[in-house]
């Protein structure tokens, strides 16, 4: 054992802990002899068990001082879990219907005991690939974005909360370190990480590693992620961090948690859908040629944004006269002004979502980390061609993303380069 | 007493205190019998007394907790004195120059031992309102502000220093609220402490209070004011933190210094040598119409902002192959880009810059602290003319600031617009 405390567990010795532990037993009902655990981390980073008992169950999740996905010779602070732990309490307390509930943290332990989001629900990042509608997911993720965004920035808070939140939150700077680089920094030059699609995709890469104006715009981003302290982010909003069934959504693994820009989580999430879109084709086979359900996704990425619009406008109505300090009013106080202020908050967070959106889909091509709507495409040749259209789209966005005026003005460009 | 050692002193008791304090005696040389001291804090916060001995001297600063100009009614947390203190060594071992040294310390008694700048040293302020040239001014201030505020940015520093320094300065708070309050609110609402050169200027400021477009840009650049951790600023940098001689030029007061726009601390600047200009006919009289003055203080503004941008690009250059993480080399490797990224990076800081010093200007003419620069100008008709033009000034620099290109541009402005 550490020094410290810290040990790794596994199957075994996770029934020794749970028995120890009130919290978590009487989870369980208190009859621990017959707990069924399962270790399904299929992350990059942590190990997490399922935990079922007679009465109940949990979920476990322990990190690792390393990177599960890469393997000892890249660490990673097990301190992450504080932060995983708080993200998941604040945005709990904010949003309970998509975030499953703490039960435990051990700090010392590095371990997290929390609600067993039970199946049917999946991996959403999986639905998409299966070609499952969800209904509700847009309604859903809005209201989660909406309210964990809006709630932890100074359209609320007071300047004192803020700055105490944000210095907390800088402690999660490792994780950000990771983000900056797999995101900002290694898909733009030669990294000994990055991956992709060889040969078809060889010059691809290289185009990204030498596109100067793409390099400009990345460093701007990079500077607002790594000094714009707007609002508690999730940090890594992609459709593998959310679990949804046909009517419940929940979202998961908020370790990157920190006070950050907020286009950082919609950019993400929406970023993801249009991986999603542009792997369509690869999943296409003779019973079903993914028509619908690609015109399924370019809605959910419409309505996501178009409901957390309108979400996130609703709440800082309801909250004017309130505790926020960005626009005190007594200053915001005429309806054209309030008017003004608001379509350019949201403009600047359109632009912020559609500029981190498309980092985080370049990333996932020719960086380190890939995604399974790729991945899954098994001819190499048909899988390049998908990725290939998702890279050109994703570094016009990029580019060009202070000319787009409106969601939709996204989608028809989708639909105009997707052949 | 309080309870937790604080006290507040005054001339007698500074003694016994200098007695008890090596660091300080020993400055004195330690013959403390013929001490002379004086208290001289004529500033908005704190008292400071000028403590001189046979074989030396020192300035000792208090803080008290509350803000000196308006008494008890306005309280200021004294932990301003921890962070006064952390900025004056942190920006003392950037540019010694320039900076008075700390020779102590008492985070419980809010105190700190410093360098005495002896005579002929004056405030800045002092020198410019009497007409006084300062051949060095521009190559100094230029040279502290390039150098305090690249060494402490991305551009330099890691993230992992730059986010424990940010939250470090997050506790200074308290700071950060009231010029949240005194430059980015009052000045645009109906505000107990708002004052203005009255009758004069009654419309004038109640066009401030009831300007959409003006407010909307202020509450740009509060967002950044409260968000954007870019570097250690000085927090306060105007005209009567400085002391000069013919050939010394040294910044003191940082009170304020948290992690924050690099532009505001530029704009405070520079802001404060425009409403030194403007103030000048004011000051003209049968001897001097202080036209030579003007032309002196516009050429100090273009030679303070083309230094400052010249010197921090060189520090750029020689540290680009450094710790930074900004703009790694490996991929921001080649002449075009880097010159791309600079030359997007400078101009945005000076639009920074240019905003900032317009609100800095606006909150002195409408707000609650005015400058002695108006202030003596015991003519109330010409004092608010002169008000007047810097006010109309800075409401267009404050809204247009985007479309100047070059200082020049800006100083032709305020040639066209001043009668």
């Amino acid at each position: 054992m550490a020094s410290d405390g810290f040990r790794t567990l596994d199957e075994k010795s996770l029934v020794e802990y749970i028995k120890a532990t009130p919290s978590l037993s009487s989870k369980l009902g208190n009859n621990l002899e017959d707990l069924q655990i399962k270790e399904v981390g299929d992350g990059n980073l942590n190990f997490v068990f399922i935990v079922i008992g007679p009465s109940g169950s949990v979920v476990i999740k322990q990190a690792l001082p390393y990177i599960r996905c890469i393997g000892e010779s890249w660490p990673m602070t097990t301190e992450r879990a504080y932060f995983e732990a708080s993200t998941l309490k604040e945005h709990g307390h904010l949003c309970p219907d998509h975030v499953p509930e703490v039960y435990h943290f051990d700090r010392t332990m590095c371990l997290i005991g929390m609600r067993y989001i039970e199946p049917p629900h999946i991996i959403l990042r999986k639905g998409l690939i299966a070609g499952i509608e969800y209904p509700l997911l847009a309604e859903h993720i809005s209201e989660y974005m909406a309210r964990t965004l809006f709630y932890t920035s100074l359209l609320y808070r007071s300047t004192t909360k803020h700055k105490r939140a944000v210095a907390e939150y800088c402690g999660n700077v490792e994780l950000c370190r990771h983000t900056a680089q797999v995101v900002f920094s290694d898909p733009y030059k030669v990294s000994q990480y990055n991956q992709w699609t060889s040969p078809y995709l060889d010059s691809d890469a290289e185009a990204v590693r030498t596109d100067n104006i793409l390099k400009l715009e990345v460093a701007e981003l990079k500077s607002i992620f790594c000094e714009r302290a707007q609002a508690l982010v999730h940090g890594d909003l992609h459709t593998g961090s959310v679990m949804v069934t046909h009517d419940s959504t929940q979202v998961i693994d908020p370790e990157f948690g920190f006070y950050g820009p907020m286009g950082f989580d919609v950019g993400a999430f929406l970023g993801n859908l249009i991986l999603a879109y542009f792997a369509q084709d690869g999943h296409a086979d003779e019973g079903n040629d993914r028509k619908v359900y690609k015109e399924w996704i370019l809605k959910t990425i419409v309505e996501t944004w178009n409901l957390f619009h309108k979400k996130f406008i609703v709440l800082w109505d309801e909250h004017r006269d309130g505790s926020g300090e960005a626009y005190l009013p007594d200053i915001y106080n005429n309806p054209e002004l309030q008017l003004l202020v608001k379509q350019k908050y949201m403009k600047d967070l359109f632009h912020d979502t559609l500029g981190f959106g498309a980092a985080k889909m370049i990333r996932r091509i020719v960086g380190v980390a890939h995604v399974e709507d790729f991945e899954s495409i098994t001819d190499a040749a048909k899988r390049a061609d998908c990725e290939r259209q998702a890279l050109s789209f994703a570094k016009m966005l990029l580019k060009e993303r202070r000319k787009f005026e409106a969601i939709t003005d996204v989608i028809s460009s989708i639909q105009h380069l997707h052949s």
